[in-house]
């Protein structure tokens, strides 16, 4: 029971989504038919679950919203300002039970009545009393006319798009007061249409009837919008030992590859098998029968629901595997049997694609974070008088859920600041010849190995003198000092910074982009600004495509080992002192076929004594920045298991993390960017001072 | 009551009415049980009724296979619209009266 619960939050969840995003859709563009039937589909379904599950007064607050949605869309209304603002207050508003739900059970809330009868005042065209924000802050409303009162048609209108099924119901063998077939049945009918229903007996004459056992079963064609599941739980939870089979009535195109032959993708046949009325009762509709020629096998099993917790112990397994199959190639380094090296050969070749296969099961569309943003810049817009337009790109592109769920927070605080500080007020757009309409760009794509995310806004800018003046007042720096634009852009990631000259509840509180920053960086990656007056400002968030395992170049220094992401090697050679440049002798740098390139040595850098001078240079670069790394030697490559400094230690400046090596050794991960960041930033220093 | 009987000397007359569940479907099965000891036609009655729990839908199942083996029949009045619609809807109806 405790994994239907978890399904059907999973799945409500999904659904509020669902219904914020076509709310928003609608609301944004021209009414369309097909988005207003989605957004009366998931209310459908969503009241079902709940019934379902025993929420009663959710299913009833959603059984109201459906009835106004059956307004808009039978009557293809037009979803106006007013309609809108109250729908998603009703999808808030359901967040809100959802949740409560979890520890408080069936509740209700006064707030559900009130926003119904204000839902309908709108669409009859009659006024409407401000709307509460929050559920609890609702005012406790005298009786008022229910959902019940609300509803215009509860009843789901058969259309080609809701999917069909073939059901075959068993009922449990004994009958008793709680167990009634023919009320299970009329149950599912809240659910759904069924179509046409086949029964089948084998019930004995009187002398051998036992009356509690069941004799019958049934066959039927059902059209719903719940998922299988949840019709399957309805029929078998209700007594022990009933028996379900649900298949889809689907075409066979959508099931099998392009080139393999399909059959008709019309799936039932048009002439009724049996029609029967009585003059008296109520007509009974045509029925259509199933073509079992169409039906393919059920699609249920296609896709399953795992928990988090169970694909993140599979991570951690996996993990460990890397680690003992590094520690095994290290091992059989000498060893000449050519059985056991072609062994471990096919062992390493499977354990990478366990792992690519393993990861890819983490990954998830980028969308899954992006979808929560349409609705808060609408918000956040409206609240601040202006006007925004979001454009994202990239939706489909792939990302470890942690990272996914670590970029939350620091994307919502850029956009709410890209409003806030960035897009200008209409008018004052207008006035600089710009669109009334602010657009800012979400955008995301993979390059190098990493993941890019973008947030782009066409407004102000940052203003840099601004922005110099308050470094000035935090006393940064001094009065006569005039960074450039780019040292002036990383001030605003410090703690305490902000130019905002009114503290609002979005933005200002100087608070925010210093957080923003930090954790970007814990989660290995990093942030760039790029701005230019009048015209917006760009930030860049790079971040690694996981922080599980990562293929890596082992490096040598005094014997102790250092890994760098192979992602971010660019070419290794041999030291030439004739390539060598040093200004002061600190500022050094390499010569690569013309393109000087600032070196850091790494035996300097983790504070060891000087030794060998000579040794290898490894090219690397990130962002378009290249760092010439001097070493010992290389190690070789290898995959490694990241495990965080942070987290077991304290944070390092230049490196990511740290491994186990196949020899049981700790190596630290060097952190690209940083020793980039922190190379070319004392090279300008020296450079200023030259 | 939910069921009664009425007897004479060639006819049964039973007549349902109310909601029969579980329990209620019990009292039913010993008045089936009675007729199917003395086989006659029968005429069920059911234009009051609004519910038939499953249980007694398979007993009317069992009385008309238990008289079509003395040669008797079993005949239905008009139902109640409501149990009409469920028992077509699922498909009993045609199986109980139609074939």
């Amino acid at each position: 029971m405790d994994s239907l619960i978890q399904l059907f939050y999973d799945e409500a969840n999904e659904m509020v989504e669902g219904m914020e995003q076509v709310l928003l859709a609608l609301e944004s563009g021209e009414p369309d038919p097909e988005t207003v039937n989605a957004l009366f589909r998931y209310a459908h379904s969503f009241k079902g679950n709940s019934a379902a599950m025993g929420f009663t007064h959710l299913s009833r607050f959603t059984h109201g919203l459906e009835s106004a949605m059956e307004v808009l869309r039978k009557e293809q209304r037009p979803l106006t300002p007013e309609l809108a603002n109250l729908l998603l207050q009703a999808v808030d508003l359901i967040r809100v039970l959802l949740e409560r739900t979890r520890t408080e059970g069936d509740v209700g809330d006064p707030a559900c009545d009130t926003l119904l009868q204000q839902i309908q005042a709108a669409l009859s065209g009659s006024s409407v009393s401000a709307p509460p924000t929050e559920a609890s802050e609702a005012p406790s409303a005298s009786p008022t006319p229910t959902a019940q009162q609300v509803d215009a048609c509860t009843t789901p209108t058969t259309t080609a798009d809701i999917p069909r099924y073939r059901v075959l119901y068993q009922p449990a063998p004994t009958l008793n007061a709680e167990h009634d077939p023919l009320q299970l049945l009329t149950e599912l009918q809240e659910y759904g249409q069924i179509l046409e229903a086949r029964f089948r007996e084998q019930i004995p004459p009187v002398a051998q009837l036992k009356p509690d056992a069941c004799y019958g079963s049934w066959e039927i064609l059902y059209e719903t919008a719940f998922e299988p599941a949840i019709v399957r739980a309805l029929l078998e939870l209700s007594a022990e030992g009933a028996e379900v089979q649900i298949e889809p009535i689907a075409t066979i195109a959508a099931t099998v590859p392009a080139n393999a032959k399909t059959e008709p993708t019309e799936p039932v046949a048009a002439a009724p098998v049996s029609t029967t009325t009585t003059p008296e009762t109520p007509s009974a509709t045509a029925v259509a029968s199933v073509s079992p020629a169409a039906t393919v096998k059920s699609s249920e099993s296609q896709s399953i629901r795992v928990s988090t917790e169970k694909i993140d112990a599979l991570m951690n397994l996996v993990s460990e595997i890397v680690i003992a199959q590094s520690m095994l190639t290290n091992a059989q380094s000498g060893n000449t049997d050519e059985r056991l090296r072609a062994a471990i050969t096919q062992m390493e070749r499977h354990v990478r694609e366990l792992h690519e296969r393993v990861m890819a099961i983490r990954l998830l569309p980028v969308s899954y974070l992006f979808n929560r943003f349409p609705r808060m810049v609408r918000d956040t817009a409206t609240k601040l008088g202006k006007k925004v337009n979001l454009e994202m790109e990239g939706e489909e592109t792939e990302l470890d859920r942690t990272l996914l769920e670590a970029l939350s927070d620091p994307l919502t605080h850029l956009i709410r600041n890209a409003i806030d500080h960035g897009i200008e007020p209409p008018d004052e757009r207008v006035r600089q010849g710009k669109p009334e309409v602010g657009t800012i760009k979400l955008s995301a794509y993979q390059s190098e190995g990493r993941i890019y995310i973008e947030i782009s806004d066409d407004g102000k800018g940052i203003d840099t003198e601004r922005v110099r003046q308050k470094a000035i007042q935090l006393g940064w720096i001094g009065e006569n000092d005039y960074p450039p634009d780019e040292t002036l852009y990383e001030f605003i990631f410090q703690p305490g910074f902000s130019t905002a000259q009114q503290v609002s509840d979005l933005s200002g509180r100087g608070v925010g982009m210093d957080v923003v920053k930090r954790n970007v960086e814990s989660l290995g990656g990093s942030i760039s600004v790029y701005s230019k007056r009048g015209e917006g400002t760009r930030f860049v968030l790079r971040v690694p495509l996981t922080l599980a395992i990562m293929d890596g170049l082992g490096l040598v220094v005094a014997n102790e080992h250092y890994i760098v992401p192979l992602t971010a090697v660019v070419e290794a050679f041999q030291y030439d002192s004739l390539q060598h440049t040093a200004l002061f002798d600190q500022y050094e740098m390499v010569n690569v076929r013309g393109e000087f390139i600032p070196l850091l040595r790494l035996r300097q850098f983790v504070g060891l004594p000087d030794g060998e001078r000579n040794g290898l240079i490894v090219v690397l670069e990130q962002e378009g920045q290249r760092l010439a790394l001097q070493i010992d030697s290389i190690a070789g490559q290898q995959q490694v298991v990241l495990k965080s400094l942070e987290e077991n230690f304290v944070r390092v400046p230049g490196f990511a993390g740290a491994t186990i090596l196949g020899d049981g050794r700790v190596a630290l991960i060097l952190d690209v960017s940083d020793l980039i960041r922190r190379t070319y930033s004392a090279n300008e220093r020296l450079a200023a001072v030259a | 009551m939910h069921t009664t009987l009425k007897t004479t000397a060639k006819k049964h007359k039973l007549t349902l009415s109310g909601e029969i569940g579980y329990p209620e479907s019990l009292e039913l099965w010993e008045t089936i049980q009675h007729i199917a000891q003395d086989p006659k036609d029968t005429t069920v009655d059911w234009s009051n009724l609004s519910r038939l729990h499953f249980s007694g839908v398979q007993m009317l199942f069992a009385l008309r296979r238990s008289l079509e083996e003395h040669h008797h029949r079993l005949q239905f009045s008009e139902p109640n619209p409501a149990l009409y619609q469920q028992l077509h809807t699922f498909g009993v109806w045609d199986a109980l009266i139609e074939s």
